[in-house]
């Protein structure tokens, strides 16, 4: 199954899950404070039995094709919904499962992780959602301090929209790995849940995501915060 | 030097005649209700009135005619042909926060002379009245309250509202409004001193308080609608002073904890409604231990903290409200500790009149200037006006630097644009 592939299958399920909502109007504004018109809620998908199974056999099915047998030790889910994903796809792969907190608790090298040491493992990092990779650079920092050889990253959604992520991750050493993004999106078939008007606003935004999200009064540059 | 201040000029004809009258006034102002630091005419003040006399003498020298109202605001009058009608208003406050700059209020009150006073020199007489305020006690940082001013002239301010004491001078807001000339007996009886119904507009100029135009490049905006808000000016959070060696973490009622947890969750609150699509902004900009009795080696026993959420949306406003509320429950079952709020005070989010939009966008497309919209997250009188059913609409200016501090800079190329457009809007209005 090609990536193509597995991306239009997981952007079916998020439309079946009503996971990606569109507002013309008010904008959403996403954590690093980009605004935006679309936002995703992959957690929906954790809600309902099929569509769990569906994604989790995407991914392992993914997994299983982009990790050549015998290269990862663990998946450690990202606290908060990166963890459900993690366990299934732990359980398909009979891979040790852990866990990564968003900040350290307490201290020690492995104040971040739970679920046991982690120390020497190659361990692939599961999240839901990766927008600018920040949080994803967090938990691998967390993971690598604990004594784990982190490399990929598996994301059931990438926000590619706004640039820069892929290129943090790559720089910190990571390989970022998305079952679908904005692209599966548009590419689903007509019907699916997009309004054409929905589809013309996406593909404005998507087209120059900064000054979008300007207009919107949203974050107006890629610089950081000053 | 640019080329673009003299291609402007050129758009704005005639306009050597604003740039010298806002040069002339923004300087007496500054020079009068400086203080060192930034520009200090607080609300209901001594300095306030100082603005007030400055700019009517202004507006004397220019032959236009003056009044203070009930509410002992200044009005500048330019007599329409059909008097009877009613009036179209401009204007803005006079009044600043301490220390705060010179732009923010005395920008719409100037451009509302400028346009009137070029009206009179051209010799043009607007069907309806022309009326410019400048309006006393906007600012909330004297008194808690915002729009003062122009809530008594709606009779819009409650015993409550009336008895709230100034920190600086224990004087209350009723005594400082007596002090400069408002007829108290008619405010305290709640009684309107301006029938709605006798305006037919508002329109007031402001300087942005926000960075969106300075980040657009955009020299002015036309405001869709005002933020509202709620707010607690102290809620207390009453937990139990220890020796910070001998009390046990399962012992404590740590005032400073329970507040930052408090804190901490709103704040992720925030995060997902914005996440969500709602227009929400919250604050806690005073917030202390009492430094009578506060030490490194004492747990906190009492913490004091102002409470602001703001938004466009009176729902979304209701339910972050509740959702402090019942956060404050939270936190304080589980650390034992006490939140107590005093007064709600609250302004209603409002909505800006579409003709009035329109017809400020079309003023700017004429002038060769940008027309887009800008949200205001700021209050402003406007939004008193608006919610008394009087169609009302702002124009914002770029400004640097924010507000409510000294470093605000609005370009007088940017404030011109602004006074033209509104120019030309009003003009069309009253032909
Ligand atoms: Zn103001």
């Amino acid at each position: 199954m090609s990536a193509n592939e597995t991306g239009r299958e997981v952007a079916q399920l998020l439309f079946r899950a009503g996971a990606i909502h569109v507002s013309r109007q008010q904008p959403f504004i996403l954590a690093a404070g980009w605004a935006s018109p679309v936002y995703v809620d992959v957690r929906l998908l954790l809600g309902d039995p099929q569509l769990r199974q569906a994604v989790s056999d995407l991914a392992a099915r993914y997994a299983g094709a982009a990790f050549p047998p015998g290269s990862l030790d663990a998946i450690a889910g990202a606290e908060t919904a990166g963890i459900p994903f993690a366990a299934w796809l732990a359980d398909r792969l009979a891979l040790k499962l852990r866990y990564v907190r968003k900040r350290p608790l307490g201290i020690g090298r492995n104040a971040q992780v739970e679920g046991g040491s982690v120390e020497g493992l190659r361990v692939l990092l599961m999240d839901d959602l990766t927008t600018d990779g920040g949080s994803k650079l967090n938990f691998a920092r967390g993971l690598r301090a604990a004594g784990a050889v982190v490399e990929h990253v598996l994301t059931i959604f990438y926000h590619d929209a706004f640039p820069g992520a892929d290129a943090r991750l790559r720089e910190a050493g990571l390989t970022l790995h998305a079952l679908a993004n904005w692209g599966d999106v548009l590419r689903a078939e007509a019907g699916s849940g997009l309004s054409p008007e929905d589809r013309a606003e996406i593909e404005r935004f998507l087209a120059d995501p900064v000054s979008w999200s300007t207009r919107h009064g949203g974050r107006a540059s890629l610089a950081p915060r000053t | 030097m640019t080329a673009q201040p003299a291609e402007m000029r050129n758009v704005f004809s005639g306009d050597e005649g604003d740039r010298v009258l806002a040069e002339a006034l923004f300087g007496s102002l500054r020079e009068a209700t400086g203080d060192g630091v930034g520009i200090t005419r607080e609300a209901y003040s001594e300095r306030e009135s100082l603005a007030l006399d400055l700019v009517e003498a202004k507006a004397r020298e220019l032959g236009l005619a003056t009044e203070r109202d009930a509410g002992a605001n200044l009005v500048v009058t330019l007599a329409g042909r059909e008097p009877e009608l009613p009036f179209l208003a401009c204007g803005s406050h006079l009044d600043s926060v301490p220390q705060g700059g010179n732009f923010d209020g005395a920008a719409g009150v100037i451009a509302g002379l400028a346009i009137i006073a070029r009206f009179k020199e051209e010799g043009f007489v607007p069907r309806r009245t022309i009326k410019v305020y400048a309006l006393r006690g906007e600012e909330s940082a004297r008194f808690g309250k915002a729009y003062m001013g122009s809530s008594a002239l709606f009779g819009k301010l409650s015993t409550a509202d009336l008895s709230v004491r100034d920190h600086a001078s224990g004087q209350a807001l009723s005594e400082c409004m007596r002090a400069v000339g408002v007829d108290m007996a008619r405010v305290e009886r709640a009684e309107p001193l301006l029938d709605p119904a006798t305006v037919a507009a508002w329109i007031e100029l402001h300087i942005e308080q926000g960075p969106v135009l300075v980040a657009r490049d955009l020299p002015i905006g036309i405001v869709t609608g005002i933020r509202g808000n709620i707010r607690h000016r102290e809620v207390e959070c009453l937990g139990e002073a220890g020796h910070s060696g001998a009390v046990p973490r399962w012992l404590r009622r740590d005032a400073v904890f329970a507040t930052a947890e408090l804190i901490t969750h709103l704040d992720r609150h925030w995060r997902t409604l914005l996440e969500r699509g709602r227009d929400v902004v919250i604050t806690a900009g005073v917030l202390g231990t009492d430094p009578q009795e506060h030490a490194i080696a004492r747990i906190p026993g009492t913490v004091r903290f102002s409470f602001e959420v703001r938004s466009q949306n009176r729902e979304t406003l209701e339910a972050f409200y509740d959702l402090f509320l019942s956060e404050c429950g939270l936190v304080g079952e589980e650390r034992g500790v006490e939140f107590r709020v005093d007064r709600r005070l609250e302004s209603a989010p409002a909505v800006m009149d579409a003709g009035w939009i329109a017809r400020l966008k079309a003023a700017a497309r004429n002038l060769g200037l940008p027309d887009e919209d800008i949200p205001s997250g700021a209050g402003h009188d406007a939004a008193v006006f608006a919610n008394a059913g009087i169609p009302s609409a702002m124009i914002f200016v770029r400004n640097q630097n924010g507000s409510h501090n000294p470093q605000e800079a609005m370009a007088i190329d940017d404030f011109l644009a602004g006074i033209a457009v509104m120019r030309d809007a009003i003009r069309e209005a009253v032909r």
